[in-house]
This record gives structure tokens, sequence and C-alpha cells, in this order.
């Protein structure tokens, strides 16, 4: 969504128009939800969390400033919301240790996931992103899913460009052995190469 | 070879984290989300009004206020510490003072007008719990 299609958006719905909130609704929804799912990690608590986000979004609507694109500010929103929901239940995941892996390594696991029939790969992946601490995954959601960029990931979690780019290789790492832990040795051996 | 290694990395995040493997919340979650927005505008249309304002009620705890201070000053007469030191007679004008020297405060109006505030705090308050 550009700029122009946002602000045209934004003044429906601050004039009423709930079909413009259901279109902005429709568009990030699925995003949103994503992320409160894999911060949470539980189905329910994650569209609890969206509706709350949305809500927020329609209240907040009126003091956004544009400084930034909405869908960024929409994204600071869910996020907080889900930091906020995690103190609450205060739930705390175990940290996955970072390893070094070399370049072959790597290609083992893409053609073993390549080669893999497609829902037992998505249940590894799904299974992988659910180990993955909250913040982790908030992180590399955000950043490969929406494509977006370092300045704007710093406005989201509130810290410098510099450490988003240190936290997401640290991420990197952590999926990888993650990975390489769900997927079978001989999985790897068989399909990896 | 590093290098390699972690462009490798970052194909292989992209392909994981990417829009493929994005989940859908349920199908009901726009329309569950709209009947609460709706909700939240309808609240927001009534805006609750008091039957009394505030600054009716300021004029009139001050006309109260005025009105007991002058008869209680005017019936302890002029040997009072408290009206030599307020020196009320001095502020109030001519035509006031005029108006008011017949007034008196006897004990039976202020019972009468302690019940009266007691009442009217009570008809406010039902009529407040009615309204919403």
């Amino acid at each position: 969504m550009t700029i122009s299609q946002e602000k045209i958006i934004i003044s429906a719905i601050l004039k009423g128009e709930q079909y413009a909130f259901a279109k902005l609704v429709d568009s990030h929804k699925d995003l949103v939800f994503s992320l409160a799912l894999r911060m949470l990690k539980n189905r329910e608590e994650a569209e609890e969390v969206a509706q709350d986000t949305f809500i927020k979004v329609y209240k907040s609507l009126p003091t956004f400033k544009m400084d930034s694109k909405l869908s960024t500010w929409m994204y600071k929103i869910a996020y907080r919301t889900c930091l906020d929901r995690i103190k609450k239940n205060k739930k705390y995941l175990s940290d996955v240790q970072i390893d070094e892996f070399t370049e072959n390594q790597i290609k083992s696991i893409d053609n073993a996931l390549d080669n893999m029939m497609a829902k037992e790969r998505g249940a590894i992946i799904k299974n992988c992103i659910q180990k993955l601490d909250s913040d982790d995954a908030a992180l590399m959601t955000l950043y490969y899913y929406d494509e977006l960029s370092l300045s704007e990931m710093s406005k989201i979690f509130d810290l410098s460009s510099n450490n988003i780019k240190v936290k997401l290789f640290r991420c990197r790492k952590k999926l990888a052995k993650l990975l390489i832990r769900n997927l079978e040795p001989e999985t790897i051996a068989t399909y990896g190469k | 070879m590093e290098n390699n290694a972690e462009k490798h990395l970052d194909k292989l995040s992209r392909k994981i984290m990417g829009k493929t493997n994005l989940d859908t919340p349920s199908k009901d979650f726009t329309s569950k989300l709209l009947s609460q927005i709706d909700y939240i505008s309808n609240s927001r249309a009534f805006v609750y009004k008091p039957p009394i304002s505030k600054p009716v009620w300021l004029v009139m705890a001050v006309a109260v206020l005025a009105i007991t201070g002058y008869s209680v000053s005017n019936s302890k007469g002029e040997t009072s510490h408290s009206s030599k030191m307020l020196n009320l007679k001095n502020i109030v004008s001519k035509h006031f003072e005029d108006l008011l020297t017949d007034f008196q405060f006897s004990e039976i109006s202020l019972y009468a007008f302690l019940m009266f505030c007691g009442m009217l705090y009570l008809q406010i308050l039902i009529i407040k719990t009615q309204r919403n």
C-alpha cells in the first residue's frame, strides 16, 4: 500500500466509513496474526491479541501523525500488545544456543527441506518457529515477510539499525540450529545432496 | 566462505519465514472485529451530560456560602472576631446589604437547607444511575 493510498484509507476511516477499516484489517490481518502467534505460541491468545491490536489502531488513528508508514505503526502496536500479553502471562521460553555453520551445512538443510513433502515441511518449519524466542520470532517475521528496512525495523523495536542487524544475524543462526535439531540426521544425509 | 554461508542462511530464512508460511486467523475475524468497533463507535456517540452543569453548581455554591456567611456574621453582631477579620461588611456593596438586612438564618431553615441538599444529592444519584 502506497503512502497516498494509506492517506485515503485513513481519511475514510476517520469519516466513519467502516468498509475502509475492514479493507485495512483484511490486508494486514494475516501478518498481525502470524506475528502474534509466533510470539505467543497459542492460537486463541494470538487471535485475541490481533483483535486488540486492530481496536487500538482504530482508537489511535486520529492521533497518527503519518511520520512513518501506517503498516510500520500498526506492527509496532501489534508487537507492543504481544509483549504486554507475554508480561501478563509471565511466559518465558528457553533460548537457543548459537552455533557456526558452514555453507555446505546450510545448503544441505535447504535441499532436505526442498525434497520433503509440503505437509511434512510445513510441520517442521512451524515447529522450529514455535521454538524461537518471542522477540526473535517477531524480528524474523517482520523482516522477511514485509521486507521492512532496517530503519523501519528500528522504529518498531526501538533499537538502533546496527542492533537490529546483529540480532537478525543471531536469529538466522538460531533458526538453522533448530532446523538441524528438527530434521533427522538421515533426512539431511539423504535429501541434503 | 563465511560470507557465503551467511548469504545462504539469509536465503533459507527468507524461504522459511516468508509469505508462503504465514498463518491465517479464523474466518469471522474481520466481522467479529467490526462488531466490536461498531460497539465502540456507538458508546462514543452517547456522551453523558449531567443535569446540572459545573458552572451552575459553582454559582449555587458561591451564593449559598455568601448568604450563610453574611447571615452568620450578622447574627453574632459587630463584636465577632471573625467578622472583624474578614471585614465582610466592607466587601459587600451597600445595595446587597440593604437587600439582606432582614434575612434571618434560623435553626429550622438550616436543617431544611441541609435536608434539601441531601435530597438533591440523592436525586442526582438516582437520575445518573437511570441514565447510565
